[in-house]
């Protein structure tokens, strides 16, 4: 009976200690709110979330409201040209290309709301299996979506590893704000003929493990896979075709395959420093997609313990991407300046497609203000630069505030 | 509820689990004590509601009446269960909450009806947590086995309640549920909490008063629960792996500790090993006063 006091002592401990948190099922909330501001006033958005999480006996609901409002002018991907400083106005994305070629078109002004609603359910089945479900509707005025996933989780019994299966089906609804429409791929602008709204139906699956390397050092990886079939275009985007010299001959809606399967591992380790509260978290994601689009990320982050209550975080994170195989900056046109389309039909100017490196640096303060209270402040400094595009590069100032009580 | 004021505390008393149950806090007035109080009360009625298992609404009687089925417990459930798997485990089987079905044959009001052996081997199949199946939050009990948390509820009770008040006030405070008690902190206006120790038999030395300045004491004995039959005296503590009462028990153990779950298992073991319990304590280092 060596030790029985002891052992009795941390038994007694675990008994009286847990219990004073789990004692009744009480809602969290936490709010955030967050502000993207680009440097050149190009795109702001503002985003309030809320989440909600109650947690009972082996049992965990957490519902999520997003509520967006976004605003500013993103390139269309069309050349510029200085013909003219027309830009679109329109809830989302610009409305009503007027015809006539060498308008610019580089630009489209928009302001949209977008809300989204969610609710997921965690149920612990056993001592070991968790199984999550879960479901999604969004709306804004170009775009509605629904989801729903279910998942799986087995944690091994010591609990020092776990395997987590997840699959998810999506179902959006793709159209310009302004008709409901979507304009037919690669059509000339100028003749607009539109169809009607584009379904995009999608499947996620990600199979996923966590590991308890040593004391301080834990390791997880996720594989994930998506297919989607449907309409993959932006009724938004515009390519131009233009002379060698800049001068825009005609102006063609985009035009994207009707699938794309895409694959992604990651991989993060977060070890604690020593005996202290403080760690780092490095994590590695490497994608492909049968677009062509290949891209790496790297994403540092340590966090370090001020005091009891409050900590701060710095973070560095560097994305590379390659270009797609479509992406076009510009058709070229023949010498009877008729615009060569691709022989395919598949072609995009979205700079999201481009080659592109970001550099990421951010700071994030929290604070514990009471014992149901903590406030979250996070600081971020975005950098992005195109391979191709006209816009060269962007620059973008995050800023989140987010405020989480326990009732 | 009452409320006395004193020289330098309140005194809230009332009735749970069925023993006094009573407060010493050091509140700033009437109200505040008032308020402290309801905390008290309605934590100690949601733990004798909760894990009584004299009523037929709770997750003990589901559990009883289960007939082998497993049933899933709720979180704190599933802390007292992992908590008594644990105490089992470190007795080497002397506490064992599945105990309680001998009590089918021991009635112990002071006679001399001792049960024959065939009764209470009768029983033995049915007692034993060795037996159960738990695998949190899954509970199977056999059939016709029973359990009863009452070995640790009112300790974790009074253990809940410091929890709460320290979470509601800062003024010092001792719980006392039926002669467990937990001081909270030391007091500001004495030097500590008087706590006197009931004389069992009327021997010179038996009362003892313990100043308490934090910490938990609690009590086990056999008090009024015995048989008696050619001068054996028979302890209302049974030994689950024999199904008979301990023999040469102290009267009454009382153990200081950190918290009244670890002090109460602590002198109830103590009674468990009977004329041993003395050596048992000095073993491992407990401090504690016995009664014989």
């Amino acid at each position: 009976m060596s030790g029985l006091t002891s052992k009795l002592a941390l038994a007694t401990l675990t008994l009286v200690a847990t219990n004073a948190q789990a004692q009744d099922a009480e809602w969290d909330v936490d709010t955030t709110y967050l502000s993207y501001v680009e440097a050149d006033d190009r795109v702001s958005v503002a985003k309030t979330m809320a989440n909600l999480t109650r947690q009972e006996d082996g049992r965990k609901i957490i519902v999520n409201l997003v509520h967006d409002t976004m605003s500013g002018a993103s390139p269309t991907g069309a050349v510029r040209s200085n013909n003219s400083a027309v830009t679109f106005t329109g809830v989302s994305g610009g409305s009503g290309f007027s015809a006539g070629n060498g308008s610019d078109y580089s630009l489209s002004t928009f302001e949209d709301t977008r809300i989204q609603a969610g609710a997921n359910l965690s149920q612990q089945t056993s001592r070991t299996t968790t199984l999550d479900y879960g479901a999604v509707v969004s709306k804004e005025s170009d775009y509605d979506s629904f989801g729903a996933n279910v998942g799986f989780t087995r944690e091994r019994a010591d609990k020092l590893a776990s395997l987590t299966m997840g699959l998810a089906a999506t179902f959006d609804s793709i159209y310009q704000s302004d008709s409901g429409a979507t304009p037919q791929a690669l059509g000339d602008v100028s003749q607009s003929q539109s169809f009607g709204k584009g379904q995009r139906n999608t499947i996620d699956g990600l199979v996923g493990g966590t590991r308890v390397l040593n004391k301080q050092t834990i390791a997880q990886v996720n594989v994930s896979l998506s297919l989607s079939e449907g309409y993959h275009s932006d009724p938004y985007k515009i390519i131009s075709a233009t002379t060698d010299n800049n001068q825009i001959i005609a102006n063609f809606h985009d035009s994207r395959p009707s699938s794309r399967v895409r694959t992604s591992l990651f991989g993060k380790v977060v070890h604690q420093l020593g005996d202290t509260p403080h760690s780092i978290h490095v994590g590695y994601r490497v994608y492909n997609d049968d677009w062509g689009i290949n891209s790496h990320t790297a994403d540092f982050r340590y966090h370090r313990q001020l005091t009891k209550k409050q900590y701060l975080q710095p973070h560095v994170r560097v994305y590379r991407q390659s270009q797609a195989d479509f992406y076009y900056r510009r058709f070229y046109v023949d010498d009877a300046l008729n615009p060569i389309l691709p022989s395919d039909g598949i072609a995009s100017s979205d700079y999201r497609l481009d080659a592109m490196t970001s550099v990421t640096l951010g700071m994030k303060y929290g604070i514990a203000l009471t014992k149901n209270t903590d406030i979250r402040v996070r600081a971020e400094y975005l950098a992005q630069t195109f391979d191709n595009d006209d816009y060269g590069g962007n620059d973008a100032l995050v800023f989140q505030t987010s405020f989480k009580y326990k009732f | 509820m009452e409320i006395t004021e004193n020289e330098h505390y309140f005194s809230i008393q009332f009735r749970a689990m069925a023993s006094p149950c009573e407060v010493l806090i050091e509140a700033s007035s009437r109200k505040d004590a008032k308020r402290l109080g309801k905390i008290t009360r309605n934590e100690a009625l949601r733990i004798e509601g909760a894990f009584s298992r004299y009523r037929d609404d709770n997750i003990v009687h589901k559990i009883n009446n289960s007939n082998g089925e497993p049933v899933q417990v709720d979180s704190e459930t599933a802390n007292l269960l992992n908590f008594a798997d644990q105490c089992y485990a470190l007795s080497e089987g002397l506490f064992d909450i599945t105990s309680g079905v001998l009590g089918r044959v021991w009635q112990f009001d002071g006679s001399d009806k001792i049960p024959q052996q065939s009764d209470v081997s009768a029983l033995l199949p049915f007692v034993g947590w060795d037996k159960v199946n738990w695998q949190s939050p899954w509970l199977s009990l056999p059939a016709r086995m029973q359990i009863d948390l009452g070995g640790i509820g009112k300790e974790y009770a009074v253990d809940r309640v410091v929890n709460l008040l320290r979470a509601n006030t800062d003024a010092p405070f001792l719980v006392n549920f039926g002669g467990d008690l937990h001081a909270g902190a030391a007091p500001t206006k004495q030097v500590a909490w008087i706590v006197g120790i009931e004389a069992m038999r009327k021997t010179a030395d038996a009362v003892n008063t313990i100043a308490l300045q934090r910490g938990a004491l609690t009590t086990s004995g056999d008090a009024q629960r015995f048989l008696k039959k050619d001068g054996i005296r028979y302890g209302h503590v049974l030994n689950p792996k024999t199904g008979w009462p301990v023999i040469d028990a102290p009267a009454s153990v009382t153990v200081a500790g950190n918290s009244c779950t670890e002090s109460g298992i602590l002198s109830t073991l103590a009674l468990l090993h009977g004329a041993d319990a003395e050596t048992f304590l000095e073993s491992n280092d407990v401090v504690f006063w016995c009664q014989r």
